[in-house]
C-alpha cells in the first residue's frame, strides 16, 4: 500500500475512534465566549473611566495653568564654606535670615520676619529696597521641613495668583561634604514669564550672600 | 431579538452559530486530534478556536468561511503548542499516549507523530480533510510552494518510517 493510500484510510479510520458530546463542548464554549465578553467590557469600562477622568481633573488643570504662569523651574547649586548644621540654622532662624535672605540692594528688617518651623507652618518677611524704600512681603508656607537637609516652601494660590508672583514651589537640600555643603536650591512656578528672570536673578544672589555669609560665620 | 442587553451573537446569530457549531466542533476537533494525538489538549486548542470564533461571529460570517476562520485559529494555536513543546513533555506524552483500539493503522500513527508540527498538520489537512494545497496553505497562513514542501518531505520522511516497520514485522 503506498504512503498516500495509507494515510487518507489510517487518519479516517483514527479519526473516526474521536467521538464527541457536542452539546456539552457547545455549552463550554458559549460559557468560556461570554465569561471573555465580560472581560473585554470591564477592561472598556475601566479604559472610558480613565479617559474621562483624564478629560475632567488633568485637561483643565493644563488649561488653568497656561494662561497664567508659564510653568518655569531653575535650579541654583552652590557649594558652601561652611558645615551643613550652620547653613541650616541660617535658613532658619530669623536674625540669621535677616544677613542674607533677598537680592543685593534689599534689606529685611528682623522685626518683619517670623518663621513657624513645622510642616504647614508660615515663613513671613519684608524685603525693603534700598534705594527708594519700596515693601515687598514674602507670605510662604513649609510643607516639608526635614532637620538639617531639606525645606519645601510653597506660595501663593494657583487659582488666584498675585501678579508678579503666582504660586510656586521651592526645595532647598542640603548635602553634608563634612566642612563644606552643597546646596541645591530648585523652583517651579511662582513666576510669569516676565518675573522668572528677575526671580532666578534674585536667588542666585541672594544665594552669594548666603554663601558669604556662612563661610565668614565657619571661620575660626 | 436585538433587546438591550443583548450579546450579539444572541437571536438569529445565536441560532447561525449553534447550526455551524454542530456541524463543524466535530471536524474540527479530529482535525486537532490528528495533528496533537492528545485528546485533552485536543478539545482545548478546538474550544479555544471556537471561542475565537464566537467573539467574531457577526464579522467572520459577513466576511469570510467560518469553516476555513475556524480551522485556520484552531491549526495555528495547535502548531504553536506543538511547537512550544517540540522537544518536550507534550511530544513524549504523544508518544506513550495509549492507540485507539484496532482497526486503527498504529504504525501510521507512530510515524505521523514524529513529524515536525507544521509537516504534521498539512498532512492532515490535505489527507484527512481533503483539502486542496492552496486551501492547505491559507489555513496554515503559508505560500503555496511552503505547504507543497511540507508534503513533500512529510510524505518522504514517512515512506522511510513506514518502510522501516514493516520490514520489522515482517
Amino acid at each position: 500500500m503506498s504512503v498516500e493510500r495509507r494515510l487518507r484510510v489510517g487518519l479516517e479510520a483514527s479519526a473516526s475512534v474521536v467521538d464527541v458530546d457536542v452539546d456539552e463542548q457547545l455549552r463550554l464554549v458559549l460559557d468560556r465566549g461570554r465569561r471573555r465578553r465580560r472581560l473585554v467590557r470591564v477592561a472598556t469600562v475601566a479604559a472610558v473611566a480613565a479617559a474621562v477622568v483624564a478629560a475632567l481633573v488633568l485637561v483643565p488643570r493644563a488649561l488653568d495653568r497656561t494662561p497664567r504662569t508659564t510653568e518655569r523651574e531653575f535650579t541654583v547649586t552652590r557649594v558652601l564654606d561652611a558645615p551643613r548644621q550652620l547653613v541650616w540654622n541660617a535658613w532658619t532662624r530669623p536674625e540669621q535670615l535677616a544677613r542674607w535672605w533677598g537680592p543685593r540692594g534689599f534689606t529685611i528688617p528682623l522685626d518683619t520676619i517670623s518663621i513657624d518651623l513645622r510642616p504647614g507652618g508660615r515663613l513671613r518677611a519684608t524685603m525693603v529696597a534700598d534705594a527708594d524704600g519700596t515693601r515687598y512681603p514674602v507670605d510662604m508656607v513649609f510643607r516639608e521641613v526635614v532637620a538639617p537637609q531639606r525645606l519645601v516652601l510653597a506660595w501663593g494660590d494657583p487659582h488666584r495668583p498675585v501678579p508678579p508672583e503666582g504660586a510656586g514651589v521651592a526645595t532647598v537640600t542640603l548635602t553634608d561634604l563634612g566642612d563644606k555643603t552643597q546646596l541645591v536650591f530648585h523652583q517651579s512656578g511662582g513666576n510669569t514669564e516676565e518675573g522668572h528672570a528677575n526671580a532666578e536673578a534674585g536667588w542666585d544672589q541672594a544665594l552669594e550672600r548666603l554663601a558669604e555669609y556662612v563661610a565668614k560665620e565657619a571661620a575660626p | 431579538m436585538h433587546g438591550t442587553g443583548a450579546e450579539p451573537w444572541q437571536g438569529a446569530d445565536d441560532d447561525a452559530f449553534t447550526w455551524f457549531f454542530r456541524a463543524e466542533f466535530p471536524a474540527v476537533l479530529k482535525t486537532v486530534w490528528l495533528v496533537l494525538h492528545d485528546r485533552g489538549r485536543a478539545e482545548e486548542v478546538t474550544q479555544d478556536a471556537f471561542v475565537q470564533l464566537l467573539l467574531h461571529w457577526p464579522k467572520v460570517v459577513r466576511y469570510q468561511r467560518p469553516d476555513a476562520w475556524v480551522r485556520r485559529v484552531a491549526i495555528r494555536i495547535a502548531v504553536r503548542t506543538l511547537r512550544r513543546d517540540a522537544l518536550g513533555r507534550l511530544l513524549e506524552r504523544g508518544m506513550e499516549a495509549p492507540m485507539p483500539p484496532a482497526p486503527v493503522d498504529v504504525d501510521l500513527l507512530r510515524a505521523v507523530r514524529r513529524l515536525p508540527p507544521a509537516q504534521r498538520a498539512a498532512v492532515v489537512l490535505f489527507y484527512f480533510e481533503d483539502r486542496p494545497v492552496s486551501e492547505v496553505a491559507q489555513i496554515l497562513g503559508c505560500a503555496d510552494s511552503t505547504a507543497k514542501a511540507h508534503l513533500h518531505k512529510a510524505r518522504q520522511r514517512l515512506a522511510e518510517l513506514l518502510g522501516e516497520a514493516v520490514a520489522d514485522v515482517s
